[in-house]
């Protein structure tokens, strides 16, 4: 039994970002994935940062305790030319998020370093998948230079 | 920033609260009336109950946008000074001031309103964008007066000079710096946008034809 079983809400980010890094690295050519949006300027170009943000929650049906949980991924992407950006973006919405992934309930025994997953579901998009190219004026800093942002409200299946 | 548009017909009052049906039956309109047979200022009263329903999405929806942008600040808006006279708007300040509502357009059958302008976010609230996605931004501190033993900093000494920076009052010399800082993502656009994309429905559901 390990020592630290992590929740819902963890355990979709962790999905979700290790679903998205193992399409990317086994597709695309010295691309960073990284967790959190400030991570991201430490690394170098290009980078995609994956976010699982706000939990929108409703009862599943009149009456019910169940909570159905709805939580917005952000998926933003630096990158080094506008094709290459659009590219990315492209790959990332019909080829990685589209369809869905697997739902992994991850643990952690205490004192280890790394954690494991085990395959519990699937994470689906429940609404939209928005596309967007973000246009920061004239003279952006370099990392902004060329950047897409794709969002999306995602549900355990 | 928002634009919310709704075609309405008047199909059948069922779709109608029970305050709204009263206030048809003042109208004329009967609970078997065909939209056919009712008389223009009858059909008028009740596109009139539907545009108002739009407006009110778009005020809720206003509120909801400013709500959200103050409860994820991450700034505080009385950090710029102990004395009430040296506060300042900052720029989520600024931004939540600045998104309101504009009515767009309307004709028979047809309403729109929108939430945000672009043009006044653009010259009041310039950095919307950047709150709202995220990036680099150039913060400039203030300059602040003094020297180094009466002389201006030396971009040749910096890092081995021996003498230390004094403020003095006035003086023609000084320091400023100048430095890139990540401003991290709100997505209070994205969040707004889904909120209102649910209450559209109930009302588009309710009052209009979804295109």
């Amino acid at each position: 039994m390990p020592d630290i079983v992590f929740r819902q809400h963890r355990n979709i980010e962790l999905s979700t970002i290790e679903h998205i890094n193992t399409q990317i690295q086994a597709n695309w050519d010295n691309i960073t994935v990284v967790k959190a949006f400030a991570e991201a300027y430490k690394q170098k170009l290009p980078v995609v940062a994956v976010e699982v943000g706000d939990v929108d929650a409703g009862r599943l049906e009149v009456g019910a305790n169940t909570l159905e949980k709805e939580y917005s991924l952000t998926i933003d992407i630096f990158s080094t030319s506008n094709g290459q950006a659009n590219d990315l973006a492209e790959f990332i919405v019909e080829d990685v998020i589209k369809n869905g992934w697997v739902y992994k309930e991850y643990s952690r025994d205490s004192g280890a370093e790394t954690v494991s997953g085990v395959a519990s579901g699937r994470v689906r998009v429940s609404s939209r998948i928005s596309n967007r190219k973000l246009n920061f004026g004239d003279n952006p800093a370099n990392f902004d230079k060329y950047r897409r942002i794709i969002t999306a409200s995602i549900r355990k299946a | 920033m928002f634009k919310i548009d709704i075609d309405f017909r008047i199909n059948s009052l069922a779709r109608f609260s029970k305050e709204e049906r009263k206030l048809a039956k003042t109208v004329g309109i009967g609970p078997r009336t065909n939209s056919s047979t009712l008389s223009e200022s009858v059909i008028a009263s009740a596109a009139g109950i539907a545009r108002a329903a739009v407006y009110k999405i778009a005020v809720d929806t206003k509120n909801y946008m400013r709500e959200f942008i103050n409860t994820h600040r991450r700034r505080n808006p009385e950090t710029h000074g102990e004395n009430p006279s040296e506060k300042r708007k900052t720029n989520v300040d600024s931004l939540s001031s600045v998104i309101d509502v504009h009515e767009l357009g309307s004709v028979p059958g047809f309403y729109a309103v929108g939430v945000g302008s672009v043009q006044e976010l653009g010259v009041f609230a310039p950095y919307w964008y950047l709150i709202n996605y995220g990036g680099l931004a150039r913060v400039k501190s203030p300059f602040i007066p003094g020297s180094f033993n009466g002389n201006p900093a030396d971009p040749a000494l910096k890092g081995t000079g021996i003498d230390a920076f004094n403020y003095e009052k006035g003086s023609k010399f000084g320091m400023s710096s100048d430095n890139l800082t990540i401003i991290l993502p709100m997505h209070y656009v994205d969040r707004t946008e889904d909120w209102l994309r649910q209450n559209a429905n109930i009302l588009a559901r309710k009052y209009g034809e979804q295109k």
